[in-house]
């Protein structure tokens, strides 16, 4: 299980686009239509064992939303919908159904690790839950049929968040993204296609979901996957043998930044945070508890700070509480090695 | 000179240009007008000689030089035109991939490097088994989930009884 242990691999992620037959998309639907899709799905996942609820997006708080974007659980495109643009989740929120957004629905289930293909079995246990019940908009030639023909045949983007501070260090994530693209997959930031990433985080996915099968889709995202973490443990390596100490005394500085900071804002804490999981990776900081530590990411993240400190509060206030309590802690969890 | 169409869509020329700089490494990429709108970062420095390209083919269809012509048609259950797909790249309803076949078929091909799907279809019913061992999965994740890892073991021998009693 080096996943558990390396931390390369954040999170794993399958997303099924489908439409029912005989509904326009979207973005030409009418409130009318827009609410039957939503209703037929409930009520599809209504029959099965599971327990889901929805929340519309009308009705969400901004906070609300936010906060759930944070963490990948919703879109931009969803957050712009139609007046039924709706997310349904389960309690443990692995599984989490955008309706209405580009396409009727965007199924996805999310697992910590690398765990592709037991995430692909989740959502697809569930999308035959909702295809058991309702017409599902399929092509013999073409397979599922979405709003937009990037997504036709298969419908499922696969990806996987990992986290490469090595290759990125040394200057070699420009070889990943093209080596991966000679195998249809792309590397992206952290949040999609152009966005930063100064937590050394990023997405692996499928670019290609026509002509190759799920099974197909799914082995050939985890072996790029396997593929770069291999290459980003040679470069940690690279990292200690190119200069240890000042190595070393970049990331006990960042250590020593979170652990004592005033106030501090979330690109900083990114970026601070990547350097001191770095160094739980390497022993120079010893970590009692690795899960809670994962977790800290998301958590300090704007949105969902404020989620978790239960008050809105402007960004200097923010940055203050973020100081505080992940200082507090980023104690309680290590100990200098 | 050939026109270079958009990273993002593969359907769209290319009107923007840009470069982005992620932990030291450059990448660059070549956008639409919509691409750019939902994906872009900043308005770059496309030559003028592209500009003076698209200004003089003028309609949408013009660029996409390699696309069969499409007709005047309208997708009868949408109403969603061959220009509005060309132009966003969006098409109306499940209908249109009738309606505008060759149009499409022409743009998938570009897109995906392939026409034929060869995955699965909404018709696979799950046999009792499978829908049994996919509720012990999801079960075993919740386990997981709440590390009592006990209770993990034990749906997963479950699975493997199920697995050869399937076989």
């Amino acid at each position: 299980m080096s996943e558990r242990t390396n931390g390369i691999v954040i999170s794993s992620r399958v997303r099924l686009a489908r439409n029912y037959d005989g509904f326009r998309f979207p973005s030409r639907m009418d409130d009318a239509e827009s609410a039957k899709v939503l209703e037929m799905t409930e009520s599809a996942l209504a029959s099965g064992s599971e327990k889901f609820g929805t929340i519309k997006i009308a009705d969400m708080s901004e906070l609300q939303a936010e906060t759930l974007k944070e963490l990948h659980l919703i879109s931009d495109d969803l957050l712009r919908g139609n007046k039924n643009a709706a997310v349904i989740t389960n309690k443990s929120n692995d599984v989490c159904i955008m309706v209405n957004e580009e396409d009727h629905l965007r199924e996805q289930c999310i697992m910590k690790g690398n765990r592709l293909s037991q995430a692909y079995a989740r959502i697809s246990a569930i999308d035959d839950e909702i295809a058991a019940c309702n017409k599902i908009a399929f092509d013999g030639r073409l397979g599922y049929l979405t709003a937009c023909p990037t997504n036709v045949g298969t419908g499922l983007r696969a990806s996987v968040m990992m986290f490469l501070p090595g290759l990125g260090m040394t200057d070699s994530l420009a070889k990943c993204v093209s080596a991966a693209a000679r195998f249809d997959m792309a590397v992206r930031g952290e949040y999609g296609e152009g966005s930063r990433s100064g937590g050394y985080i990023y997405q692996i996915s499928n670019s290609k979901t026509l002509g190759v099968s799920e099974d197909e889709i799914i082995s050939g995202v985890a072996s790029v996957v396997e593929q770069i973490e291999q290459s980003e443990i040679v470069a940690r390596k690279a990292l200690v043998e190119a200069g240890e100490v000042k190595l070393r005394d970049g990331i006990m500085r960042a250590y020593g930044v979170l652990t004592n900071a005033y106030s501090m804002p979330f690109d900083e804490f990114e970026e601070k945070y990547a350097l001191v999981k770095l160094g739980i990776y390497y022993g120079y900081i010893d970590c009692g508890d690795n899960a809670a530590f994962e977790a800290m990411l998301d958590k300090y993240r704007p949105a969902n700070l404020m989620t978790h400190a239960g008050k809105i509060m402007n960004d200097g206030e923010r940055d203050i509480y973020r100081a505080a309590n992940a200082a507090a802690e980023l104690k309680r969890l290590t100990a200098t090695a | 000179m050939a026109i270079r169409m958009c990273d993002e869509c593969g359907i769209r020329p290319a009107v923007y240009y840009e470069t982005n700089i992620i932990n030291g490494v450059m990448t660059e990429r070549y956008l639409c007008e919509e691409c750019k709108k939902k994906y872009g970062m900043q308005k770059a420095n496309m030559p003028d000689i592209f500009d003076s390209i698209f200004a003089a083919l003028g309609a949408p269809f013009g660029m996409h030089v390699n696309a069969p012509k499409p007709e005047n048609k309208v997708c009868p259950t949408c109403g969603c035109t061959a220009e509005s797909y060309m132009k966003t790249g969006f098409l109306g309803c499940p209908d249109c991939y009738k309606t505008f076949e060759p149009l499409i078929l022409s743009s998938v091909a570009k897109i995906q490097k392939d026409t034929k799907h060869t995955g699965r279809s909404p018709e696979k019913t799950l046999s009792p088994e499978e829908a049994k061992y996919n509720e012990l999965l999801r079960k075993r994740e919740e386990a997981v989930a709440v590390e009592d890892f006990q209770l993990a073991a034990k749906i997963n021998e479950e699975m493997k009884k199920l697995k050869g009693g399937a076989k």
